[in-house]
């Protein structure tokens, strides 16, 4: 009888977990991951919409990325530019973006009429198509 | 000492074989199981409990609750096949029906309602009273039929219930804006047009980003630069012309927001009341 305990004992030891991993130290790196990759390559479609991506990257570049993200709504007011010229034409696009440019200048933060998508305020340019049939309150997948 | 290692080795080996022989698996306990994850609504593992009873026994109320859990996990599809195995000698062929029809009510399958409860295989006969009360509910509320409001409040109001008489005076309630005066108001007065579509921020947004550059331009042309004067007044015409763009797109937005709110209404209501369709003890 205490042999078999004995050799269970054995056993147990033998087969538990052991442990060789040492603690070392470590390098802690401070900086932010990067979460969101932008896609800086110029847009295929006619001149306009070419001409209205590089200046899209230019702002992106040049003022965006050392702003930081700031811009409160889903399809930021860049994308939504050259979105909406690509949906509609020029002259529409561009007043779609200069009502888009004033809800976003929104000088009392007033935000309480848009649907939260992605952490940004849901703001499709669907809805600024003058179209009632296009409009979409909610998004997809808050349906 | 060898004696008593001998006694407690063999007690070791009788135990598994003289302990109460208890099958956790057989299809009653399988049963007992099911009903409490049902009752503790767990429709995902009541499913597989019943699953496997229904494979050697068959047992109508169980192929029902079957078919509801399956319902409730929103595989509609598979809810419906086994409700439509209930419809021929079953003793609840009717209720099976009734809740085949309100599972396409459920998906907004409006048409297909309507088709199938004119279908003799899919009509409850006896329970024609809550379908038909369905199908008016659809009719007036979601599919906008023109229906007298005495045909209404005679199916809807007996119960005394206050929804009825909220959700009808919501749909007749005339809260729209129109587009075009609210593009009229802004061209008045830039941001009148959002104010009256209830953007009250977005509005004065409007009316003080047109004014300040407006007021540039006018004080720059005072001073003689006209250069900087014209492109102020560039810049003033483009965000007044904008705000005119996006008056009348707000006005629209507000439409489609009072839709919504009722479509919201409709379908909560519907929940609310079971579809107008009794909800039977065994699956409460």
């Amino acid at each position: 009888m205490i042999r078999l305990l004995f050799l269970t004992l054995i056993l147990i030891s033998v087969n538990a977990q052991t442990d060789w991993e040492k603690w070392s130290a470590q390098e802690v790196d401070y900086k932010l991951k990067e979460t969101k990759k932008r896609n800086y390559t110029i847009e295929n479609g006619n001149i306009i919409t070419q001409s209205l991506s590089v200046l899209k990257l230019s702002y992106w570049f040049l003022i965006s990325d050392l702003d930081g993200d700031n811009c409160p709504f889903h399809l930021s007011c860049s994308n939504f530019l050259v979105e909406s010229t690509k949906k509609t034409n020029l002259i529409k696009a561009s007043l779609m973006f200069s009502d888009r440019f004033t809800r976003d200048l929104n000088l009392f933060k007033s935000f309480e009429n848009y649907e939260i998508d992605n952490n940004r305020f849901y703001d499709p340019l669907e809805n600024y198509l003058l179209d009632e049939r296009k409009i979409h309150i909610k998004p997809e997948n808050k349906k | 000492m060898k004696k008593i290692n001998l006694y407690i080795i063999i007690s070791f080996l009788l135990v598994p074989i003289l302990a109460q022989n208890n099958n956790l698996l057989s299809p009653e306990n399988r049963l007992k199981f099911g009903n409490y994850l049902f009752s503790t609504k767990d429709y995902l593992r009541a499913v597989s409990e019943y699953q496997e009873f229904l494979k050697l026994n068959n047992n109508d109320t169980i192929k029902f609750k079957f078919a509801f859990a399956l319902e409730n996990m929103n595989r509609y599809n598979e809810a419906g096949e086994n409700y439509k195995s209930l419809f021929f000698n079953s003793t609840l062929e009717e209720e099976a029906k009734l809740y085949y029809l309100r599972l396409h009510f459920i998906q907004d399958n409006y048409e297909k309602f309507e088709q199938l409860s004119q279908n003799t295989i899919y009509k409850p006969q006896a329970k024609m009273e809550q379908v038909n009360k369905l199908k008016m509910y659809c009719d007036y509320f979601i599919l906008n039929k023109k229906i007298a409001y005495d045909s209404l409040s005679s199916t809807f109001n007996k119960e005394n219930s206050n929804w009825f008489s909220d959700l009808y005076h919501q749909k007749n309630l005339d809260n729209k804006k129109s587009p075009l005066k609210s593009a009229i108001l802004s061209s008045i007065i830039p941001g009148l047009g959002k104010i009256y579509t209830e953007n009250y921020s977005d509005g004065i947004t409007s009316f003080l980003l047109t004014g300040i550059l407006s007021y540039i331009a006018y004080d720059n042309f005072k001073a003689n630069r006209n250069t900087r004067g014209w492109i102020f007044t560039g810049l003033a015409s483009y965000f007044y012309v904008g705000n005119i763009y996006g008056s009348y797109a707000s006005a629209q937005i507000f439409n489609a927001r009072i839709d919504l709110d009722f479509k919201t209404n409709v379908k909560k209501n519907l929940e609310i009341n079971n579809y107008f369709i009794e909800k039977y003890d065994f699956i409460k």
